[in-house]
């Protein structure tokens, strides 16, 4: 069984090279972006700088040229006919020179060559016209750019002449030839250089900037950016100024402005950002490119590796997982020859083991098993021969009382017959003879009663009955039966019995056996006073005591006249007729009842015999055979 | 009229000292030495009284019991049972087969005299005696 968990050793490993590597070329991707973004920059501002740059020195120069032409025709001392050969001239040499005028010192024109018209009469009178008023005061003017037929670019230079009341020659300039010359500065296949008046109308733009000339690019952002800059900037600095922006057609674009010396226009070298920035966002396609081939190989190799490491580990997990759940013959094969080999091998080593373990272990339990079945059987068997002995023993001690009794009852019932005279007169020593055989056998009888009830406790065998009982019947019938054997001592026989004592539980008889030979043994005993029966109930439990006044019992005896075959003078046993056994079968017929027999006594003074009996026996422990002495079989014996 | 009393009794000792005591008390007696023909002599002699040993040979006193009280005639002969088990039980198990009386042995021939004669419906014996023999 082995559990693939997502997000396991696997996948962590493939995350973690995955994330490494593109984490490192990330970063170092986006460093060589901007590293890239800020050259590729400043190579395109340094490249449009120095175009507009030399663009706009390339026009500034041409303007001078231009200036340079019109200062010559304004020599002094040339008469009008010298100034008219020289206007001609400049417009030969000069084609964007489109009229020539010669303007008097009073402001009265003189003189006007037009390459379009021949000749213009001249006499109109520009005394307050700014082209004479500024060139007089300044001595060069150079007027606003005007559009003719709307797109054409046109201005106008005024130059005072030398000498005294000089006069003013004023240049009408075509400004078409300005395309001519930024034209070789537009940079690259979709870059264009164009030039701007004062006011923002396009005087002239590179081919590649399909806008008509007089359009109001004032607006654009990179020509705000450019002139608020330039504005701010001290009039010496003359380089040009870099700005982003858009063109008409909204693309971005990055510019670069210079401002045209001796004039008020504006060069710009200006290129879309989408071309200019070409190497830059190939660049980014080769970085994302490259990003995604090493996150591919980097995949590859973390899959590869987390293989290589994961699969034994899996292995090792399931082989685990296996001897864990009890297959212990199970071995890990990993042959990685590093330290999960090692780990495999120890899980190996660990399952031998239990292998082991567990082999012997169960032979052992096996063993067990069988020794503890064979005890069983033993025991069984044993129990079986037990019980049959024990049957046996039950009908030997049937048999026994039944073949001892037998001849006893003859031996006795004739000697009855004999001294009842049923076979004739007895001499008087016969009598007596008689007597003593009578007396013999019927402590014959005793002993063998006492003997039987005695084998039959030890081996478990009396069962008591379980009968209600009245213990003031059991007291009176003991002293029914001893009164006659207390009046021939002339010893007093009394019975206390309380008058509330309730009904008792147990066997009758076994318990009137047990007072009959306390209350016989005390009148044995006692020579001369009185034996009281006392009977009580405190607590549920009877307490009966039986005092004399005989000899009392030395302390060192006290505990040996319940043991068997125990007298206090063994020389009494005959005197007194007793068996021995009384006192041992009624303490353990009390004890069968749950109950206790106690002794005090008092040398010379008496012995009282205390008996505590439950109300209620304890319920029997055994299940009896069934077979039970019966209690009147000793009655006529005992005593 | 003599009453006459059936003893089915083995052993010829315990025979004779019945026979013996109840002879001078005036008794005619029959005699069985086993259950069978004790069984016989009593359907064919209808005795006044039967003392019966409970261990005989042959069919023992309880079989025996039950077989003479089937017979119509003895229904009502009182039966004394004489055992020498003194076993717990042995009084309800003579009883539970027809007997009457219960007597354990070694029995004094003064006190089933007595017994003898109470069932018979003569002069019973004086009382404490006869208690010991007859407590439930």
């Amino acid at each position: 069984m082995r559990t693939r968990r997502r997000g396991g050793l696997f996948g962590k490993y493939v995350g973690t090279f995955v994330g490494f590597a593109v984490f490192v070329l990330a970063v170092n991707g986006a460093l060589e972006l901007a590293f890239t973004y800020r050259e590729t920059t400043a190579a395109v501002i340094k490249l449009e700088s120095e175009k507009a740059e030399a663009a706009a020195a390339r026009i500034s120069q041409q303007i001078a040229e231009i200036e340079r032409q019109i200062a010559w025709t304004t020599r002094a001392s040339a008469g009008p006919e010298q100034r008219r050969a020289d206007y001609v001239l400049l417009l030969q040499q000069v084609p964007a020179i489109d009229e020539l005028m010669q303007i008097d010192g009073r402001g009265k024109a003189l003189l006007r060559v037009s390459r379009f018209a021949v000749e213009a009469t001249a006499d109109a009178d520009y005394a307050r016209d700014p082209r004479f008023v500024e060139a007089i005061a300044r001595r060069l003017w150079v007027g606003p750019v005007g559009f003719r037929n709307e797109v054409d670019p046109s201005f106008t230079i005024a130059m005072a002449h030398s000498g005294q009341q000089a006069g003013v020659t004023v240049a009408e300039i075509d400004l078409r030839f300005l395309r001519d010359l930024v034209a070789p500065f537009a940079v690259g296949e979709q870059g264009y250089a164009y030039v701007l008046d004062r006011r923002g109308r396009l005087l002239a733009a590179s081919d590649q900037l399909r806008t008509p000339r007089g359009s109001e690019l004032g607006g654009l952002p990179q020509v705000e950016t450019a002139a608020a800059e330039m504005a701010e900037r001290p009039a010496t600095d003359r380089s040009a100024v870099a700005a982003f922006g858009r063109d008409l057609a909204g693309r971005s674009v990055l510019a670069a402005a210079m401002p045209i010396p001796r004039t008020d226009w504006l060069v710009l070298v200006e290129q879309p950002l989408a071309e200019a920035f070409k190497p830059f966002y190939v660049l980014i396609l080769r970085i994302g490119g490259l990003i995604l081939l090493c996150i591919a190989v980097a995949v590859l190799a973390g899959v590869l590796l987390a293989r290589r490491m994961v699969v034994p580990i899996r292995a090792l997990a399931a082989g685990a997982e296996e001897i864990g759940a009890g297959a212990f013959d199970h071995r890990i094969t990993v042959k990685t020859g590093d330290e999960i080999e090692a780990l495999a091998g120890s899980f190996n080593r660990m399952a031998e083991q239990l292998d082991r373990s567990y082999t012997s272990l169960e032979q052992t339990v096996e063993e067990r098993t069988r020794d503890l079945a064979r005890s069983m059987r033993a025991l069984e068997e044993r129990g079986r021969e037990l019980s049959i002995a024990n049957e046996h023993k039950s009908q030997f001690f049937a048999n026994m009382s039944h073949e001892l009794r037998t001849p006893l009852n003859a031996v006795l019932g004739y000697a009855e017959l004999l001294a009842d005279g049923l076979y004739g007169e007895l001499p008087p020593k016969a009598v007596e003879v008689l007597e003593r055989v009578q007396a013999n056998g019927r402590h014959l009888l005793g002993l063998i009663n006492d003997v039987l009830d005695l084998s039959k406790i030890e081996a478990g065998q009396l069962v008591l009955a379980h009968d209600t009982y009245a213990m003031r019947a059991v007291i009176e019938q003991v002293v029914a039966s001893t009164e006659s054997l207390a009046r021939a001592k002339g010893l007093a026989l009394t019975a206390e019995i309380a008058d509330d004592l309730p009904l008792g539980h147990g066997d009758e008889r076994r318990l009137t056996q047990v007072f009959l030979n306390i209350v016989g043994n005390a009148i044995k005993f006692t020579e001369q006073g009185a034996v009281v029966i006392r009977a009580g109930a405190v607590d549920g439990t009877f307490v009966v005591t039986v005092q004399d006044t005989g000899p009392g019992i030395a302390p060192e005896d006290r505990a040996r006249v319940f043991e068997e075959f125990h007298q206090v003078d063994n020389s009494t046993t005959r005197q007194k007729g007793g068996t021995g056994l009384g006192l041992a079968i009624a303490r353990r017929l009390v004890a069968l009842h749950g109950g206790d027999i106690r002794l005090t006594s008092e040398l010379g003074a008496g012995s009282i015999f205390t008996v505590v009996l439950p109300v209620h026996a304890a319920a029997p422990a055994t299940a009896g055979s069934g077979q039970e002495a019966d209690a009147a079989a000793h009655a006529g014996a005992t005593p | 009229m003599t009453a006459r009393i059936l003893v089915i009794e083995d052993t010829e000792d315990n025979r004779r000292i019945l026979r013996d005591l109840l002879t001078h008390a005036g008794f005619t007696l029959i005699e069985a030495g086993d259950g069978e023909r004790g069984v016989a002599l009593a359907l064919a002699e209808t005795p006044d009284l039967i003392l019966m040993d409970m261990q005989l040979p042959v069919i023992d006193g309880y079989e025996a019991a039950r077989r003479i009280r089937a017979a119509p005639a003895l229904a009502r002969t009182p039966i004394v049972a004489v055992t020498s088990y003194a076993l717990s039980g042995d009084e309800a198990k003579a009883r539970a087969a027809g007997c009457d009386a219960y007597v354990a042995k070694p029995f004094s021939p003064r006190q089933l005299l007595a017994k003898v004669r109470e069932l018979l419906g003569q002069t019973p014996e004086p009382d404490h005696e006869r208690r010991r023999h007859a407590t439930p």
